[in-house]
C-alpha cells in the first residue's frame, strides 16, 4: 500500500513537475537543430524541422534523433517547434508504427550521447538546447533563441 | 487462449535475443484492459450489460517487423482478443518494399483503411476515446483484406500530401454491430484515400467500392420463388450482392491546448441487408499535460429501399404468401440509427502508458435495434448510458 502510494506521488510529481518547468524551460532557453552533413549553408525552416521530427522526409538522407521525453528541452520543442503535447506525439507515433507507416526518432538518454552519435553518424540531426556546445564539424540548420 | 500462450512464449523469447535480433528484428506491441458496464437490464451495447464485464475489449498484440534487407520487410501482427466475436490470431501479415523514403508497396494481408483510425483501431493508445464512435467505426464492414497498397508522400516546405490506393480481396465472416454475423465476400474491392497535412490541420479523404456478396441462402431461395411466380422486380430487389461503395471524409485540428475532430462517412449499398448510411461524429478536446479531455458528439441516418408493392394481395393464398414473406423480410432489417454523447478523460502517467474513462449515454430510434442487442423489447426504452474505464500500453 505504501509503495503504490509512493509511486503514484511519483507519478504526479513527475507531472507536476513537467507542467510547471515547461513554463520556465520556455521562458530560458532557445534551439538549435543540429546535423552531421556536409553543406554549410542548409538552413530548414520552422515547419521543415516539424516535418523532420514528425517522419516526413525534407530531401536529404536524415537520421532523425531526439532526446528523452523527460528533457526540458524536448518539452520545449514539442511546444515551441511541434506545437503538440508529449501525450499527443507518443499517440501519433503509436498511430505511426502499428499501422506501418513510419517509426519514431531513435532517443537517446542526454545530450552527450546524442552529440556522440552526430559525430559519428553521418547525415544524424537533433534538437538540442541553445546553450550547448557543440563541435565545429556539426551544423546548425535551425535556430531559436531565447525568448 | 492457445493464442495468449503462444504470444508470451514468443515476448520471452524475443525480448531474451534482444541484443542480437534488434538489428534485424523490430518488435513491439499493445494492450488494453477495458472494463465497462450498461446501466441498463433489457439490452446489451457492444456486448456490454448491465454487469461489469472486463471481456469486450481487452486484447494483446504483438507485432514483428523482419527486415530481409534494406527496402523490404515483413510484418505479422498477432492479436489475442478477450472478446467471443473477435477470433485471436494471425491479425495482419505483408509484405513491405521501400524504394524510397516516399514510396512504399504493401502485399499481403492488412488492416482496411477505411476511416481515419481504422488500421489502428485496437491500438486504444493512438487516440483519445475508448471506443471510437461506434457510428463510424462499426458500420458492417470487413476489417481486413488480402491485397497490395501503394502509398506515396510528397513533402512541400509546409504541408505534405499522402495518397495510398489499395485493391483486395475479403472471405469471412463479418460481425454486425456486435449482435449478428453473416458471411461475407469481396472481392475487387478497392480504394484511394489523400491525407493532406500541414501545421495543424489534417484533412483525409477516401473513397472505396467493390463487389461484396453476402451468403444468406434464405434469402436466395426466396428470390428464387418469386422469380418462379414472376415478380420479377420484387426478386432482383431482395439481392445479396452487388458493389458497394463508402466515401469519407477526416478532419483534425490541433493546438497546443486543445483540438477539434470530425468525420463523416457515406455508404450506398445496392444490397438489401446493407442499408445506406450516413454517420459521423464531432469531437471537442482540452489538453492540459498529463490529462486530456474530450467530449463527443455522434450521429448516424439508416435507410433501406423502399419496400416494393409489386405483388397484390388478395389473389390467392400462395401469393399471399408471397407478399407476407417478403413483408416479414422488410420488418426484420434492422435500423442501426443511434446518438450518442460521450464524455471522456485520458491521463498519459506514463510515456507509454494511459488510463481512461469514458462515460457515453446512447439515445437509439424508438422500435429499432440501434446497435442493441435487446433482451426485453417491450421494456426498453433505447436509452442507456455506458461506462467504460480503460488501461492502454503500447510497448
Amino acid at each position: 500500500m505504501g509503495v503504490g502510494l509512493l509511486r503514484l506521488l511519483r507519478f504526479l510529481c513527475f507531472s507536476m513537475l513537467v507542467l510547471f518547468t515547461s513554463t520556465i524551460a520556455m521562458a530560458e532557453d532557445g534551439l538549435i537543430v543540429v546535423a552531421n552533413i556536409k553543406e554549410s549553408n542548409v538552413s530548414l525552416s520552422k515547419q521543415q524541422i516539424r516535418g523532420l521530427f514528425m517522419g516526413s522526409s525534407v530531401g536529404y538522407d536524415f537520421k532523425v534523433v531526439t532526446l528523452p521525453p523527460s528533457s526540458l528541452t524536448r518539452v520545449t520543442f514539442n511546444t515551441k517547434i511541434i506545437g503538440l503535447t508529449e501525450a499527443r506525439i507518443q499517440s501519433y507515433w503509436a498511430q505511426m508504427r502499428f499501422s506501418g507507416r513510419k517509426t519514431e526518432p531513435r532517443v537517446f538518454t542526454n545530450e552527450d550521447e546524442i552529440i556522440d552519435y552526430l559525430l559519428n553518424t553521418e547525415g544524424a540531426v537533433a534538437y538540442l538546447s541553445a546553450s550547448t556546445i557543440i563541435p565545429k564539424s556539426l551544423k546548425v540548420i535551425y535556430r531559436i533563441d531565447s525568448i | 487462449m492457445r493464442t495468449v500462450y503462444l504470444m508470451v512464449l514468443l515476448f520471452f523469447m524475443i525480448s531474451s535475443h534482444a541484443n542480437e535480433a534488434s538489428k534485424n528484428f523490430n518488435f513491439s506491441g499493445f494492450s488494453r484492459v477495458v472494463v465497462g458496464t450498461l446501466d441498463d437490464k433489457n439490452a446489451s451495447f457492444e456486448g456490454y450489460d448491465n454487469s461489469i464485464s472486463f471481456s469486450q475489449r481487452s486484447l494483446l498484440a504483438i507485432q514483428l517487423e523482419a527486415n530481409i534487407s534494406e527496402k523490404v520487410s515483413v510484418t505479422t501482427q498477432l492479436l489475442a482478443h478477450s472478446s467471443e466475436t473477435r477470433d485471436s490470431g494471425v491479425e495482419w501479415l505483408y509484405l513491405t518494399y521501400r524504394p524510397t523514403k516516399s514510396i512504399r508497396f504493401k502485399a499481403g494481408r492488412m488492416r482496411t483503411p477505411f476511416f481515419t483510425y481504422s488500421d489502428v483501431l485496437d491500438v486504444g493508445f493512438a487516440y483519445p476515446w475508448i471506443s471510437p464512435p461506434q457510428q463510424v467505426y462499426n458500420a458492417y464492414l470487413f476489417d481486413y483484406l488480402d491485397g497490395v497498397s501503394a502509398s506515396y508522400e510528397y513533402s512541400a516546405a509546409d504541408f505534405g500530401i499522402e495518397f495510398e490506393a489499395y485493391i483486395g480481396e475479403f472471405d469471412d465472416t463479418i460481425n454486425v454491430g456486435n449482435t449478428s454475423e453473416e458471411k461475407a465476400k469481396a472481392t475487387n474491392f478497392s480504394g484511394l484515400s489523400i491525407l493532406f497535412k500541414s501545421d495543424k490541420l489534417q484533412i483525409r479523404a477516401s473513397t472505396h467500392s467493390g463487389e461484396t456478396e453476402f451468403e444468406i441462402p434464405e434469402l436466395d431461395q426466396f428470390s428464387s420463388m418469386l422469380r418462379l411466380a414472376s415478380f420479377n422486380q420484387t426478386a432482383d430487389s431482395l439481392v445479396s450482392k452487388g458493389n458497394a461503395r463508402l466515401n469519407q471524409l477526416g478532419v483534425t485540428y490541433d493546438e497546443l491546448d486543445y483540438f477539434l475532430k470530425a468525420e463523416w462517412i457515406g455508404i450506398s449499398s445496392p444490397i438489401l441487408i446493407v442499408p445506406n448510411i450516413n454517420s459521423y461524429y464531432l469531437t471537442a478536446g482540452y489538453n492540459l499535460f498529463p490529462f486530456t479531455f474530450h467530449a463527443t458528439y455522434a450521429n448516424n441516418s439508416v435507410s433501406y429501399e423502399d419496400m416494393l408493392t409489386e405483388i397484390p394481395y388478395g389473389l390467392s393464398p400462395q401469393v399471399d404468401a408471397l407478399a407476407a414473406g417478403y413483408s416479414n423480410i422488410y420488418n426484420s432489417l434492422d435500423d442501426d440509427s443511434v446518438k450518442s454523447l460521450s464524455i471522456g478523460v485520458r491521463w498519459d502517467f506514463n510515456i507509454s502508458m494511459a488510463l481512461k474513462a469514458e462515460l457515453t449515454h446512447l439515445k437509439g430510434k424508438q422500435g429499432e435495434r440501434s446497435f442493441f442487442n435487446i433482451t426485453n423489447p417491450e421494456d426498453f426504452d433505447r436509452r442507456a448510458n455506458l461506462v467504460q474505464v480503460a488501461w492502454e500500453w503500447v510497448f
